[in-house]
């Protein structure tokens, strides 16, 4: 009872690793890492094969990013496959990846992203009151700043200016977008 | 003392003298305008208009560096004497410019140019600049060159839906390309992902109507 359960959590910490090494991109997780932290009784020899096939799993899943029926009848053929998996091992699997789907689905979606992309965004709306040229403007103005960047770089600002005016077609053009995406992902 | 040198004289009439309130000039008088009253009372007329008109050019926005040159060749005036003339006329001519025409009326001009010992005719014409008939023309180029943040030029959009890519087998996530051209000439291109998406119209809208709620504090202030 105790060993089955030891190995549930060294699974467990087994897919989190993987993870961190195949879809968030964390360096330096090796195969002898992972056997001396989590399964230090097992061999190198024997645990090879055991890491490439739960590796070889949890890609498929993430590639095909499998709701959870599909992820049942998965996991369900892998266990009556000749060298496949536990059912208690699938269990574990099954929680894991109910967990982090969406986080590594995100993470799989910017590896395929690379142009800069628009990280963040403040405002704010001053009253211009008085410049060098003119005494009384008293119009309002909208200062926006717009941090840019690329996956794995520093992030660019973009500070600009707004009237009223500009503002009211900016947000023209972004419910003109918001429209063309609706129609767009509507079931066919 | 001595600092202020051949300026002197103006300190014999105290900005806000007799008529109670303050030059439109400011509390310290411009160098350059101090300098000028002494240049100007043995200045051809027609000289005076010519170099008007051309500083009325010159806030309009134009280049007037040739004309400079050929109003110092026809005219027979030093560099040093043009200099200080032109600098003193544009410096008189924007801060009137700046004032909105409540605060600055034709007659306080009038009293104050004249307390600086300016001649009759040529404050007249300096007059009919500031009050006449290009004052909106003069008013719209001023706007225009406030102190900017660049602002947007140009901008078009793109949706892309990735339907499958590399790491993902089955992606059909749209993402919204956008390209942005800016007033100081710079262009710059960027995806924005559906939830950013979201967020940035939701701020935009939040923006203007932020926008709006504060020109009507600033009407009932007014």
């Amino acid at each position: 009872m105790a060993g089955e359960l030891e190995s549930s959590k060294a699974l467990s910490g087994l897919l989190n690793g993987l993870a961190q090494e195949a879809f968030y991109g964390h360096q330096g997780i090796t195969e002898e890492l992972l056997r001396s932290q989590l399964y230090p009784e097992v061999s190198l020899e024997e645990f090879r094969p055991f890491l490439a096939k739960m590796r070889g799993i949890l890609k498929s899943i993430a590639s095909a990013d499998m709701d959870f029926n599909q992820l049942e009848a998965f996991l369900t053929a892998q266990t009556k496959k000749q060298g496949g998996i536990s059912s208690d091992q699938a269990a574990v699997i099954s929680k894991f990846w109910k967990s982090h789907k969406i986080k590594i689905r995100e993470s799989l979606m910017n590896q395929s992203r690379w142009d800069s992309g628009l990280r963040g965004l403040s405002w704010r709306v001053d009253g211009k009151s008085q410049s060098r040229h003119s005494a009384q403007i008293h119009t309002p103005v909208a200062i926006m700043e717009l941090e840019i960047g690329k996956s794995g770089q520093e992030s660019e600002f973009l500070c600009l200016e707004f009237d009223e005016v500009k503002v009211n077609q900016l947000l023209k053009k972004l419910s003109e977008v918001e429209e063309s995406i609706s129609t767009l992902m509507q079931p066919a | 003392m001595s600092a202020v040198g051949t300026a002197a004289p103006y300190l014999h009439y105290p900005a806000d003298s007799h008529s109670g309130r303050a030059s439109f000039l400011g509390a310290q008088l411009p160098p350059e305008v101090a300098a000028m009253p002494r240049l100007l009372g043995d200045l051809d007329r027609g000289t005076f208009r010519k170099l008007l008109k051309l500083v009325v050019s010159s806030l309009q926005g134009e280049d007037c560096r040739e004309a400079v040159q050929r109003l110092k060749a026809s005219a027979d005036l030093s560099e040093e004497r043009l200099g200080v003339l032109l600098a003193g006329t544009n410096t008189l001519l924007q801060q009137a410019i700046r004032l909105p025409p409540a605060s600055l009326k034709p007659d306080a001009f009038q009293d104050q140019l004249q307390e600086l010992c300016i001649p009759q005719d040529l404050v007249t014409d300096l007059a009919s600049v500031v009050f006449g008939s290009q004052r909106p023309l003069l008013n719209s180029v001023a706007r225009q060159q406030g102190a900017w943040l660049p602002h947007v030029s140009h901008l078009c959009w793109r949706v892309d839906v990735a339907i499958s890519t590399s790491a993902l087998a089955r992606s059909l996530q749209p993402s919204v390309l956008m390209q942005l051209k800016l007033s100081d000439g710079s262009a710059h291109r960027f995806e924005i992902p559906t939830a950013k998406f979201q967020e940035l119209r939701y701020s935009v809208a939040l923006v203007l109507k932020e926008m709006a709620d504060l020109e009507k504090r600033c009407e009932l202030k007014l």
